[in-house]
């Protein structure tokens, strides 16, 4: 890897922070405009979302079923292991959710992306596209942006479901605790502050994983080679995205609900 | 394309199934699909209550706060919207108890709405319920330092009454005394029969006051031990209950029991105050009493000197000169020495030195001595109808002294041997005569000089 000066660099990043600005501007603004490439946008539902689904019920299930197995543990110091089923649900709904399913999803779909478009970009078929009158943005990055957060969305209401539902099977069978007593405090615990604030997150993570995906992709450089960096790239950054937006977003649920 | 439509319609509508049932169930455990009655209720300290904080009546969840109205100033409170399940209005009504508790040790706070009393009406929508602040433990302290203070002054204001009726009470005993000492012969006439002296201590006016004084006094002495037995009560409740659960409840408590105490105490004081203060001619209750003895001495000296005159009238005078005799308290000297007195009544005498019956004294006092009162024994023992007539004791002085000395020691030893006697034999007063005949027996008894005494049993003549 070049070293380059930091004036360079700077500037490198301001231009990619701006660049990034501008296809995602651009990516909403052609959301109200036709033409509408529905097509596209099922077919990226289709990939991004069911064939999402089996890694991100897994994980859900699993981490479900480790949260219940830990907390359990520290809870039974304080003779509470029959609050497993909140802690479970809390951290599901508010945090777990949400953030494993858009890690999850932007392994798997944000590199997908970058590694597409990167491909189309070296070549040469975005420019062939253009040449033909067709605006790349609208037909490669705006489907894929509006189909993966409304795909995550829905991704994750499934990923609390079955982690929830894997915290029941851990509390029942391992922890010996009442099925029906673990599930009433499950949503006992939970009130619609927590539930807004794990929907809300999705809808970011969604357009983080998509956006960043996409950019990496439409501005990759250097062969095929290039097409591997990019990769790379668009799943570290969206990865860290989501991890800071994440706390962003709580911190700003919490100052709005109070919880 | 139409596989991958159906995916991701299964997908979603599954999706929005789990959210649609998560919804509901979480409105559903928060009563937001039933019907909420709105109710208020104010606090100084909300004590970490917030909008969206839990709602409990009688421990079961019943909604939620619904807004936190902050006040304008200090003076004023929190005003708290509750939004509370409607099926649970029966329970809540208009003197309900709303207070802050928490879940467990560490838990949420939330809203206790207690159950109120049956004769109460139901809370009205909108209507404001009466509220109990959040326990303080610094406030507690606090309050029970102050009710310290407050006890330890009452305290103080109680010793400062009973040494104030002591000193009344002292008071009053030393013009008692001085009064009975001052009129012990007219007591001793009153318990010896002498029914008018009796009859004048019975007036009306003199016993309703004495009793009413007695009365006030009793009531008084019931409401200050009444008072002092729901301290001791409160003090042990404070001691067996939970500190931390009712304290404010003891502390209400043992205050309202103060301000009895000091309301009792102060009632002591008037009654006492009453009953020893100047009557409306300025004269107190020892000095009235004083008077009115007084007034039974005059009486009964009056009906001495009338009674004196009776004897001597004309329809009595047949009476007394059969008996032989007037009166034995007074019996003239010089009249009963030449036998005037007792007439031609039997006499029985028993001579007994002064040496065998007293022992003097170094104050110049004489009394019985254990040997002369075996002699009195002895020779009251041979007296036969010791009961049925009278006994004159003659008492006789040494002659050496003065004249006036002899006759005061005579005298002296008469009233000695004479109490003596109707102590030891249950003798009648007026069965039992004195006279003091200085050192010269009666003429006719066969001796010139005596020092000593003489027991006289008089008798009919056979």
């Amino acid at each position: 890897m070049p070293f380059v000066s930091p004036e360079v660099f700077a500037k490198q990043v301001v231009a990619s922070i701006q660049g990034y600005a501008i296809l995602s501007g651009r990516a909403v603004g052609n959301l109200f405009t036709r033409p509408r490439y529905w097509s596209d946008i099922y077919t990226q539902m289709d990939s991004i979302g069911v064939g999402s689904m089996p890694i991100v019920v897994l994980t859900g299930f699993f981490t479900g079923c480790v949260l219940a197995l830990q907390s359990a543990t520290s809870l039974e110091q304080f003779g509470a292991v029959g609050m497993t089923g909140n802690l479970v649900a809390l951290s599901m709904v508010k945090e777990l959710g949400p953030v494993l399913t858009g890690l999850m999803v932007s392994g798997r779909n944000a590199s997908g992306m970058a590694s597409e478009l990167g491909s189309m970009k070296v070549t040469e078929q975005i420019d062939a596209m253009r040449a033909l009158g067709t605006d790349p943005l609208r037909k490669l990055v705006t489907p894929r942006i509006s189909a993966t957060v409304f795909m995550l969305f829905f991704l994750t209401i499934l990923s609390d479901a079955v982690g929830i539902a894997g915290g029941a099977l851990v509390s029942v069978f391992l922890l010996g605790l009442n099925a029906s007593a673990y599930f009433h405090n499950s949503y006992r615990s939970l009130v619609y502050a927590d539930v807004v604030q794990g929907i809300t997150k999705p809808l970011f993570f969604g357009f983080i994983i998509a956006s960043v995906g996409c950019f990496y992709g439409m501005n990759t450089k250097g062969g095929t080679q290039g097409v591997g960096k990019a990769t790379t790239q668009a799943v570290v950054v969206s990865s860290v995205f989501i991890i800071v937006i994440d706390f962003l977003i709580s911190r700003t649920m919490i100052g709005i609900f109070g919880r | 394309m139409n596989v991958r439509n159906v995916g991701v319609g299964i997908l979603v509508t599954v999706a929005i199934a789990l959210f649609g049932a998560g919804l509901f169930l979480i409105g559903n455990q928060h009563k937001a699909f039933r019907r909420h009655l709105d109710l208020y209720t104010e606090l100084a300290n909300v004590d970490g209550i917030a909008k969206g904080s839990k709602i409990r009546v009688d421990g079961m969840d019943a909604g939620q706060v619904q807004d936190v109205l902050i006040p304008s100033s200090p003076a004023h409170k929190f005003r708290l919207k509750l939004n509370v399940d409607d099926r649970l209005h029966g329970l809540v009504r208009s003197d309900s108890i709303v207070s802050v508790e928490t879940e467990g040790l560490v838990g949420d706070k939330f809203l206790l709405i207690r159950n109120g009393s049956e004769r109460s009406p139901e809370a009205a929508p909108e209507s404001t319920l009466p509220s109990k602040e959040p326990f303080e433990i610094g406030k507690m302290l606090e309050q029970a330092n102050g009710l310290l203070t407050q006890v330890g002054g009452t305290i103080q204001h109680v010793n400062g009454t009973i040494t104030d009726v002591q000193g009344r009470l002292d008071g009053a005993l030393n013009a008692v005394t001085t009064t009975v000492n001052n009129t012990n012969g007219v007591v001793t006439d009153i318990r010896h029969g002498k029914g008018t002296a009796g009859l004048l201590l019975e007036d009306p006016k003199t016993a309703a006051d004495v009793q009413q004084i007695v009365d006030n006094t009793r009531d008084a002495t019931g409401s200050l031990n009444a008072t002092v037995k729901q301290v001791n009560g409160i003090v042990g409740d404070v001691q067996q209950r939970q500190l931390v659960a009712k304290v404010d409840d003891t502390l209400n408590s043992t205050k309202s029991a103060t301000a009895q105490l000091d309301q009792a105490s102060q009632q002591v004081n008037k009654t006492l105050g009453s009953a020893f203060a100047p009557d409306q001619y300025g004269q107190d209750a020892g000095t009235n009493l004083q008077q009115s003895l007084t007034s039974v001495k005059e009486a009964t000296g009056n009906l001495a000197d009338d009674t004196e005159a009776l004897k001597h009238e004309f329809f009595f005078k047949g009476f007394f000169k059969k008996r032989g005799y007037d009166n034995l308290d007074h019996l003239p000297v010089e009249p009963y020495r030449s036998g005037k007195v007792l007439g031609k009544l039997a006499q029985d005498r028993q001579w007994i030195g002064a040496s065998a019956l007293f022992e003097l004294h170094p104050d110049g006092t004489e009394t019985l001595s254990a040997a002369g009162r075996q002699q009195l024994d002895e020779a009251a023992s041979r007296i036969n109808g010791l009961y049925d007539s009278p006994l004159i004791v003659e008492g006789y002085g040494d002659s050496t002294g003065s004249p006036g000395a002899t006759l005061v020691r005579s005298r002296q030893r008469a009233v000695v041997v004479r109490g003596y006697l109707q102590t030891r034999f249950q003798l009648a007063s007026k069965d039992t005569g004195i006279i003091g005949l200085s050192a010269t027996p009666p003429g006719a008894a066969g001796r010139s000089n005596w020092d000593g005494i003489c027991l006289v049993h008089l008798s009919s003549p056979k």
